[in-house]
């Protein structure tokens, strides 16, 4: 018996160790020191927010792998940088800053802000950072329906110096938000800081038709991201009358062969449990009298 | 072998009697685990699933596991004493009663791992409000109550007899409260022709029962997995598969368990290395079986070569290989091995092949499970490591652990009232003498 026990001890170990060896191979690679990306961008926002994300990550086989709790540190002025603010990584492994709207910002002889994030390293993760700038752009958006015809009209200008320069030969691109994110549905061109896009007749909305369209500048090199939202009522109103299936599992009821064969079954179960419960009720009659 | 009934009855309630240091020690044993597994309980509850390593991709993890593979003990046990109690095997006496509590308790033991994995428990009570027909989640708590109220008459019917023999008795020394229990639930069984009657023919009707109900059930079971289109389950061999598999696993245990109380109970004299040989070829027949099964349902999944198909046992064969070859070739070449050539049929080694097969089962099932989960159609949208990949944790751990030391608990209590060799099977069969 004690051989046997400690047979199967050490089989169970081998197996244990043979069979979580992927694990167990994951937390060796733990030791080591690894090297995180670190993707930063800029965001100026409907209500003339401007965002600082930067989203550390792990690049492995299996994906691109958020990394969560990391502090990063992000900076400005190019010339002698100066610490806004540190955030720490949040789930999905972006640290966001929302640079305060009071904060008078240095530009550099180009009218550009600079901005710098750093992940300064840990035990874990090596040091990594990024830098970028941007030129400040003012964007707005506004819309109309003209016989059926559905136009964003959209004007973007950025101020140097004191003066109202239009933004000219650039790509807008529209957007409306679904699940997993925002769905490009036109394209338009600034000339002269004006520009005019028709947006489609076929984009679904809620089912009373609301749409939320957004006008951006997607990863601009001069401008980063800058978009504008406005609500409308442009959707295809959606529909969620689902088609009746009888064979779905959501119907009302089930199919009448499932519930007459489940019935079936059950009953000639049961039945004869029913049996075998007033059998051993005989038993106990027949015990009686015996006695 | 000469036994006359005194013997007998000594030699199969030791622990009826008296209690031994070892049955203490043991008990107090499985008693720890459980206590561990009841604080893991509490952490789960208090912080939510969070201390598993389940999370919104694999929400199946470990807690399915062990549903799946106790509840295939279970239909096993049902089986297997379904299928000797009908077909009168004049070996059968001695593990028949093994095979009948493997049953039972694994069914009491198999659905709380469900509760386990359920986010809102507070909920549950729906499942049985408001209950979907059209559901097989529906269809497996159906299944499952019918199965038990089914096994518990079964094992009932045939304590009867040794109740009656334990009440009667004067032979050995058994407490009074204990006589009154007998008194109850011997059900005023006296052996007369009538009764015995009676009794065969319902014992005769449930075992007929129990074999076709756990044929459903464990069919349900596996069809709550074929009927969804996830790749690796969308099978139409899940049904039979999974029977065949849980009957291997349940013949695995009937083994281990065999061993086991022999050793503690001292019951060499009972069960023979010609039981373990009779088991050992119902292990070898059914781990074919099996083998066969598994082979089919990979080629097939192979050679069609869908594209999630294609990933699946790609990452099966790269991730999970060495848990893929230890439940899919050698936890069945083993036994195959060990019990078809003769020179190697020796109790040990067929305890050692039954472990191999038990374990390569539950790693079978893990396969079966996790990596389909981690494989969705839709592509992840959440790359943190702890989505991609699944691992348990402690708690997890802890409560498989709990899972079994509650199966080693019940069993020693049973054996505290009943006897794990059936007494009136044993004086039935012939070679015991009267007294």
């Amino acid at each position: 018996m004690k051989k046997e026990l400690l047979y199967i001890f050490l089989l169970s170990l081998i197996v244990g160790q043979w069979s979580f060896q992927p694990l167990a191979a994951q937390v060796e690679e733990e030791d080591e020191i690894l090297s995180p990306y670190i993707e930063f961008k800029y965001l100026k926002n409907t209500e003339g927010q401007r965002i600082l994300d930067a989203k550390i990550f792990l690049a492995t086989d299996l994906g691109l792998v958020p990394l969560e709790g990391l502090p990063v540190k992000f900076y400005t002025n190019y010339e002698e940088p100066e610490l806004m603010g540190e955030v720490n990584t949040d789930s999905k492994g972006i640290a966001r800053y929302i640079i305060p709207e009071e904060s008078v910002l240095p530009m550099d002889e180009d009218n550009n802000w600079w901005f710098y994030a750093e992940f300064e390293g840990n035990d874990r993760y090596e040091m990594t950072m990024e830098e970028l700038t941007v030129m400040d752009v003012n964007l707005s958006m506004s819309v109309n329906e003209e016989e059926g015809a559905k136009n964003i009209i959209l004007e973007a200008y950025t101020m140097i110096e004191g003066e109202k320069i239009p933004v000219s030969d650039e790509d807008i691109y529209i957007f409306v938000p679904r699940m997993f994110s925002l769905l490009p549905v036109a394209e338009g061109y600034f000339i002269d800081g004006l520009a005019e896009v028709k947006f489609p007749e076929d984009v679904p909305g809620d089912e009373n038709g609301n749409l939320t369209v957004i006008a951006r500048f997607n990863d601009h090199w001069q401008f980063g991201n800058v978009e504008q939202r406005v609500e409308t009522e442009w959707g295809v109103p959606a529909s969620h009358d689902v088609a009746e299936s009888h064979r779905a599992l959501w119907t009302q009821i089930a199919p009448r062969w499932m519930i007459v064969t489940l019935t079936i079954m059950l009953i000639g179960v049961w039945g004869h449990y029913l049996f075998a419960i007033v059998s051993m009720i005989l038993i106990k009659r027949k015990g009686k009298k015996t006695e | 072998m000469d036994i006359n009934k005194k013997s007998l009855l000594q030699d199969l309630t030791p622990e009826i009697v008296s209690t031994s240091r070892r049955w203490y020690f043991l008990f107090a044993l499985f008693v720890v685990i459980w206590a561990i597994g009841i604080y893991a309980l509490i952490q789960q509850i208090d912080k939510g699933h969070i201390v598993t390593g389940m999370r919104d991709n694999v929400v199946w993890g470990v807690y399915i596991v062990n549903f799946i593979f106790f509840m295939g003990l279970s239909y096993a046990g049902a089986l297997i004493s379904g299928v000797l109690h009908l077909f009168k095997s004049k070996w059968r006496a001695p593990v028949i009663r093994f095979a009948e509590l493997i049953t039972v308790i694994s069914l009491c033991i198999g659905p709380f791992f469900i509760f386990f994995c359920i986010g809102r428990l507070d909920r549950l009570p729906f499942l049985f409000a408001f209950p979907r027909i059209q559901s097989p989640i529906t269809w497996d708590v159906i299944a499952i109550i019918t199965d038990l109220f089914g096994c518990f008459i079964f094992l009932y019917l045939s304590l009867i007899e040794d109740f009656a023999i334990l009440r009667d008795t004067t032979d050995i020394k058994v407490k009074p409260w204990k006589k009154k229990l007998y008194r109850i639930l011997a059900i005023g069984y006296q052996g007369s022709e009538k009764q015995y009657r009676i009794l065969s023919q319902a014992k005769n009707v449930m075992a007929a029962m129990i074999i076709a109900i756990a044929i459903i059930v464990y069919s349900v079971l596996a069809w709550i997995f074929g009927v969804t289109l996830q790749p690796g389950w969308h099978s139409t061999i899940f049904g039979p598969y999974f029977v065949i598999a849980a009957v291997f696993s349940g013949t695995g245990l009937l083994i281990i368990l065999m061993q086991i109380f022999r050793k503690i109970y001292k019951l060499e004299k009972y069960i023979t290395k010609k039981h373990f040989i009779n088991v050992g070829v119902l292990l070898l027949i059914i781990a074919a079986f099996y083998g066969y099964f598994t082979f089919s349902d990979y080629l097939t999944k192979w050679y069609g070569s869908v594209k999630m198909d294609k990933i699946l046992i790609d990452k099966l064969f790269e991730d999970y290989y060495l848990m893929f070859i230890f439940a899919n070739y050698i936890g069945i070449l083993i036994p195959l091995i060990i019990v078809g050539i003769p020179r190697f049929r020796t109790i040990r080694n067929i305890v050692i092949a039954a472990v191999i097969a038990l374990l390569g089962l539950w790693f079978n099932r893990y396969i079966i499970v996790v990596p389909t989960l981690e494989t969705p159609f839709l592509p992840i949208q959440d790359f943190r490591m702890d989505f991609i990949k699944y691992s348990p944790t402690w708690v997890e751990w802890s409560l498989t652990a709990a899972g079994i030391a509650i199966f080693g608990i019940f069993m020693m209590l049973v054996s505290k009232v009943a006897p794990l060799v059936s007494i009136s099977e044993m004086e039935a069969s012939e070679d015991v003498q009267g007294t």
